[in-house]
């Protein structure tokens, strides 16, 4: 590892590290928004459901909360693919020649 | 709604809950009869009347519309004469077909909503006629025992011409009992159902203590809140589809609870992620400053696990919030069940007709 590479590290993790929150911030409040958007619209169509006395509401239950619990779990997908490419993104500059301290 | 105090109000006024009345009541304005004479005497003379003249002030005389009877109730007349003539109410009450002795304050009944014409057209008669439907808040009183139990009623004032000669087909008030309370808390649990339908029924107050309804509801039938139907009768005279519409309200309350709930648990899943968020990112950063070379893939590994793990673990424990909602509605759905079913059975209502079973 050169001279280089060794100042361009940290400064690299502090890129990702900046990264990470702001694109944790954004995935967490867009599927937060998400989420709660998913229950409104379930929320009222069950109402009115159980409001008109039809059916059964066990799959209508059922499908919602399968739906609000995918949409809750995607942070776990979305932050970390997010990391990664930023991750890739930066070993690609680097290997063209770019590096923090040279920019 | 009513306070809490109300239920401290005394005793105003007496009135026997009739299966069906009609034009014809006992103690009647316009009636003028020698039988209708005769109760109100009796009544003024009974326990329950002086109790009622000691509190109110007021003797029962023919001029007070206070007791209905029901259409063909013969029987139902010598019952409210042995009631008056009854050394032991409580005795008398419980041998009787009739369902309870009330006492109510004009004071303590609060107007729900008025359908007429115009806030309900399905339900009006005519343009002239309209149905008050106000709840009370009152005791069951006994002389004898000197004791009182708190209740709530809900009392249907119709006003409904006749379609073709124009004249009140019925007037007066009539008492649909939703239950006698064993107690003030139980009693109060069915001031709050009352209270949810203010609240959904977006009431407008027209003057002190009075509700006129901004967009219409049911009355009318069998489906209504405060319905009608002469095909459902207790024994008592009580109109058991009252007891089902509290029912299916409990129901709505308990989903509505449900749903209010399972919000609860997805915002506290978010709050959750965010602290993961931050918590795996600072940490996994901290870790990576003492990987050397290593750091960056340090770094993306440790931020991978975190957040997977961390979110999974997170989302187990929503899911295991909205399962607990989800037990908590199960119970709620079962307690109004019983409820119910008790309530039927109390009325004489049980069994219920198709369509009514809990």
């Amino acid at each position: 590892m050169n001279r280089t590479d060794q100042k361009a590290i940290p400064s690299m993790l502090w890129r990702l590290v900046f990264w990470a929150v702001v694109d944790g911030m954004i995935i967490v409040s867009a599927t937060g928004i998400a989420a709660f958007l998913l229950w409104g619209i379930g929320a009222e169509r069950l109402w009115n459901l159980r409001s008109s006395g039809e059916g059964a509401l066990g799959w209508e239950v059922f499908f919602w909360l399968a739906g609000i619990t995918v949409v809750m779990l995607s942070p776990a997908i979305l932050l970390p693919l997010a990391a990664w490419r930023r991750y890739h993104r930066m070993v690609r500059a680097r290997s063209d020649g770019y590096t923090p301290t040279s920019a | 709604m009513l306070a809490s105090g109300t239920w401290l109000l005394p005793a105003g006024m007496i009135v026997i809950p009739a299966r069906r009345a009609d034009a014809s009541p006992l103690v009647a304005p316009d009636t003028g009869s020698s039988e209708a004479a005769e109760t109100a005497t009796k009544f003024e003379r009974s326990k329950v009347g002086q109790a009622w003249s000691s509190v109110t002030g007021l003797s029962a005389t023919s001029s007070l519309a206070l007791i209905h009877h029901t259409q063909g109730a013969g029987l139902h007349v010598a019952e409210i004469h042995s009631l008056f003539e009854a050394e032991n109410l409580d005795a008398a009450l419980n041998q009787s077909q009739l369902t309870r002795v009330v006492a109510w304050e004009e004071e303590s009944s609060v107007t729900l909503f008025r359908l007429n014409a115009e806030t309900s057209p399905e339900a009006a008669v005519g343009s002239a006629g309209y149905i008050d439907v106000r709840l009370g808040v009152g005791t069951l009183y006994s002389v004898a025992a000197a004791t009182s139990r708190v209740f709530t009623v809900l009392m249907l004032d119709a006003y409904l011409p006749e379609a073709d000669q124009g004249q009140t087909q019925f007037r007066g008030t009539r008492l649909v009992p939703i239950d006698t309370q064993k107690s003030i808390e139980t009693a109060l649990q069915t001031i709050d159902v009352a209270s949810g339908l203010l609240e959904e029924f977006s009431f407008t107050p027209v003057e002190s203590g009075e509700f006129v309804a901004t967009r219409s509801g049911s009355a009318g039938g069998a489906g209504g809140l405060f319905c009608v139907n002469n095909d459902w009768v207790g024994s008592n005279g009580v109109q058991c589809c009252a007891n089902y519409a509290i029912y299916k309200e409990m129901l709505a309350g308990c989903f509505a609870k449900f749903l209010s709930g399972v919000a609860a648990c997805i915002g506290n899943v978010y709050l959750r992620a965010g602290a993961l968020a931050l918590g795996c990112v600072a940490g996994c950063a901290g870790a990576a400053k003492f990987a050397g070379p290593g750091a960056l893939k340090v770094f993306m590994v440790c931020l991978a696990l975190c957040g997977v793990l961390g979110s999974v673990g997170n989302c187990a424990v929503g899911l295991l919030c909205i399962a607990e909602r989800l037990f908590d509605l199960h119970t709620c759905e079962s307690d109004a069940k019983i409820q119910y079913m008790r309530a039927l059975k109390d009325d004489g209502c049980w069994p219920a007709p198709e369509g009514y079973e809990p």
